[in-house]
């Protein structure tokens, strides 16, 4: 019973720090320039949940009265927004006051206690047992329909120290990378037809960027996580956000290796141009697609930006990093 | 006996096909499977008829320069366990989404396809 509370009590945490670590990640990064470091900030909220989840329930949490049979006499708000060596924090945060002590407790607390109240002693485990079993079953799920690489091996590149095979895919779909020991690209035959010599190049060096960048472990994290996080709000959203910055700087790699812009985007457009013509869809939100942001960056002159403001820019990274690290927010300190 | 779970889904989708229908040729189980939302090459749906015919389930007989495709007894003794049921209910699905794809799955507009089309095309141009 204790175990299932506490289950409860990591899960609905877990939550709430994902989300609010989000809200204030995007807040952060509204206006950044894509690339490395926005990418870098999008993943904070995965990191912030890890690290919580890894450690546990503190030992000072109110949490830990409550399983005992303490009962709460008092309630307390605090918000506190400062500086430190570190940088900023903000701290938003509950405590629990009993028998002359003040203890840390979160929403999951709250959440349990009116649970435990107003449906049933045992309602909290149940709920936790239920989250975890989602979690298994769409962990199960992501494991059984992942893509493996089909076809004969028609080329092979050298990346460092590795080789890479790309693949002639008999089967219907766009280029992919994948493989971590044994890396691969997947060439559609279809796709490979459509295309020219050129384009053809500039799609493996795009693919052979996300290989280079190990895009394939962040990316294939990121789905497990998400798989296990699958009751969270905002979680399918930043790891599409987190997606489309893997994209666009596979396609600014590429462009520093050699590849002409135009002649990546023009592959893109060309594969998009057979995925709709074969499945016609009608894009029912206004505002430009992914697709389109890369064709407009493929098609812009490569930024050139001075040292300096490359190093502003990672400073303010860092301590917008930090922010949203030692943040707490309705979770426990 | 072949068990269910040794089939996968196309396999026993085209074993659907086949079932109660007269002989038919690769063409036309093509056309079926399209018409029921798998757009697959011919060369799929053939491999498929011949894996299924080593395995036993469906027999073929010549008809002029092609062959024709039928169940055979043996598929209807292809059984499914309530474990393979549950597993196909699951974890339906063998359209997946590969983890670092040229491009994500997301609805485009014909005219926004078009826009960018030109706008590259000008590029090409200009670059000569």
């Amino acid at each position: 019973m204790i175990a299932g509370e506490a289950l409860f009590e990591v899960l609905v945490n877990a939550a709430v720090t994902f989300v609010a670590a989000y809200l204030l990640v995007r807040l952060l990064t509204a206006r950044m320039r894509d690339g490395g470091l926005r990418l870098a900030l999008l993943c904070l909220p995965f990191a912030k949940v890890v690290y919580e989840v890894a450690r546990g329930i503190p030992a000072n949490a109110f949490f830990w009265e409550r399983v005992r049979g303490v009962q709460q006499e008092l309630g307390s708000f605090l918000v506190g927004v400062g500086f430190s060596r570190l940088g900023f924090i903000l701290h938003i945060s509950f405590s629990a006051h009993a028998h002359g002590q003040s203890y840390p407790t979160s929403v999951a607390d709250g959440a349990a206690t009116i649970l435990g109240r107003r449906v049933a002693t045992v309602a909290p485990t149940v709920v936790a047992v239920v989250l975890v079993l989602g979690a298994l079953i769409a962990l199960a799920r992501l494991l059984h329909t992942r893509f493996r690489p089909a076809g004969p091996v028609v080329d092979w590149r050298r990346l460092g120290a590795r080789g890479v095979r790309i693949h002639l895919d008999p089967r219907d779909g766009v280029p992919c990378a994948g493989g971590l020991l044994q890396p691969w690209i997947c060439v559609p035959a279809s796709v490979h037809a459509a295309l020219s010599d050129e384009e053809r190049e500039a799609v493996i060096a795009h693919e052979l960027a996300h290989l280079r960048r190990h895009d394939v472990l962040l990316l294939g994290s990121l789905a497990a996580l998400e798989a296990v996080l699958w009751f969270v709000p905002f979680v399918r959203r930043l790891t599409r956000a987190i997606g489309a910055q893997c994209e666009l700087r596979a396609d600014a790699d590429a462009r520093l290796r050699g590849v002409d812009g135009a002649v990546l985007a023009s592959a893109l457009v060309r594969v998009a141009e057979r995925l709709s013509g074969r499945t016609p869809r009608v894009a029912l939100i206004a505002g430009p697609s992914l697709l389109s942001r890369r064709v407009h960056e493929l098609l812009s002159p490569l930024p050139a930006e001075g040292r300096g403001r490359v190093a502003l820019r990672f400073v303010l990274a860092v301590v917008a990093a930090t922010f949203v690290l030692r943040a707490t927010t309705f979770g426990l300190p | 006996m072949v068990a269910a779970h040794a089939l996968g889904p196309l396999e026993m989708q085209v074993l659907g096909l086949l079932d109660g229908v007269e002989p038919m040729a690769v063409a036309t189980l093509r056309d079926r499977l399209a018409a029921a939302g798998h757009d697959l090459a011919y060369t799929t749906v053939m491999t498929v008829l011949v894996r299924l015919h080593k395995k036993g389930l469906v027999q073929r007989k010549k008809d002029g320069a092609r062959y024709l495709y039928a169940r055979s007894g043996r598929a209807a003794s292809v059984s499914a366990g309530l474990l393979t049921s549950v597993r196909r209910a699951l974890f339906q699905g063998d359209r997946t989404a590969p983890i670092a794809a040229l491009l994500e799955d997301e609805s485009l507009s014909v005219d926004e396809l078009r826009g960018l089309r030109r706008m590259i095309d000008d590029a090409l141009e200009r670059r000569g």
